[in-house]
């Protein structure tokens, strides 16, 4: 490669043919290294301190960076992302697409954008890793549709509800999806920035709006200790008031973790 | 092979593009132009995730746009 040809005029040439398949590293911060350079050989990471070239020697390494790059031998990659770049290279790897395969002549191509990246999120949240950024970049892409989706696919309704439906009836199905997903009503996912009076508030909307939409039951599902306290408490205080119109309730639940299903009248 | 860069380093790998960032954080061509990232959106600097060649894709490091580069859809 060009580059390395070029790197030999800024560190020691027999450094440059070591470290010739590394993956070089840009640093602009503060080195107490007396020399320009770091060689990683655990990691095969070949580190330049850029301010410690000379502005000639800035010159050579951007001119053959760019060479090798107009050949298409490198790309620039920002290290905060390179966890998520790896995490997805390993995913795509395993994932055997089944579900996504089974939806992809029945949503709307941006739903199944949404449930792609929804079914990583889950995929993160299984493995125990925080997916607050990945939820976050789900709503910027996706909006608030693409919220809906990966929350129902999170509680694995896209594999344990849809598919079952689809195959039995594709109008149902349809129906089903428009509900869920347009109109949010069918499962109510609580967060932790929901009090119990909201979370009562919405809970009886959504059994008003079921009620009205035909459906026999609506979801409410919450993930961690006090989400589990709010939901239960929101729901004594519904039964208390005793003026709503669901039948019975199923609750189950399992390290805190909750889904109550609420049966209609 | 990959050229990793850091918040420090990364308007030194724009310069090499002739590429700056405008006082709102965007890159920028020379002439103050808000670049594009392939799916036509403008770019923060803060956003950028990769630089690759292809007419020079300047992609974002959100989910869904990384989802598409390791796919090998951009």
């Amino acid at each position: 490669m060009a580059f390395f040809e070029g790197l030999k005029k800024i560190i020691p040439a027999k450094v440059a043919e070591e470290s010739f398949e590394f993956d070089l590293k840009l640093s602009n911060s503060k080195s107490k290294s007396e020399v320009n350079f770091k060689v990683d050989k655990k990691n095969k990471i070949l580190t330049i301190y850029l301010n410690k070239l000379t502005f000639k020697e800035n010159e050579i390494l951007k001119k053959h960076l760019l060479k090798d790059f107009g050949f298409n031998k490198l790309k620039f990659v920002e290290s905060d992302s390179i966890d998520l770049i790896t995490k997805l290279i390993a995913y795509n790897k395993k994932d055997d697409g089944k579900t996504l395969n089974f939806f992809e002549n029945i949503l709307t191509p941006n739903d199944l954008l949404a449930l792609r990246d929804s079914l990583f999120l889950r995929d993160e949240f299984y493995a125990g890793n925080n997916v607050s950024s990945l939820k976050s970049d789900i709503s910027y892409a996706h909006g608030e549709r693409g919220n809906i989706i990966s929350n129902l696919c999170s509680a694995g309704y896209f594999e344990e509800v849809m598919i079952p439906l689809y195959n039995r009836s594709k109008t149902d199905f349809h129906e089903f999806y428009d509900l869920a997903v347009d109109r949010g009503v069918k499962a109510l996912f609580v967060n932790g920035r929901m009090s119990v009076t909201d979370i009562t508030t919405e809970i009886e909307r959504r059994l008003v709006s079921a009620h009205s939409s035909g459906l026999k039951s609506i979801n409410i599902h919450g993930i961690g200790e006090k989400n589990v306290q709010n939901i239960k408490k929101s729901l004594s205080a519904i039964i208390e008031k005793g003026k709503s119109n669901f039948l019975r309730k199923n609750i189950a639940e399992e390290s805190n973790v909750i889904i109550v299903e609420m049966i209609l009248s | 092979m990959k050229v990793i860069f850091d918040e420090h380093s990364k308007d030194w790998v724009l310069n090499i593009f002739d590429k700056s960032v405008d006082g709102d954080g965007f890159i920028v061509e020379k002439d103050g132009t808000r670049i594009w990232t392939p799916e036509g959106d403008e770019i923060k600097s803060n956003d950028l995730a990769i630089i690759k060649k292809g007419s020079t894709k300047f992609i974002a490091g959100d989910l869904s746009s990384l989802m598409k580069e390791t796919k090998g859809e951009i």
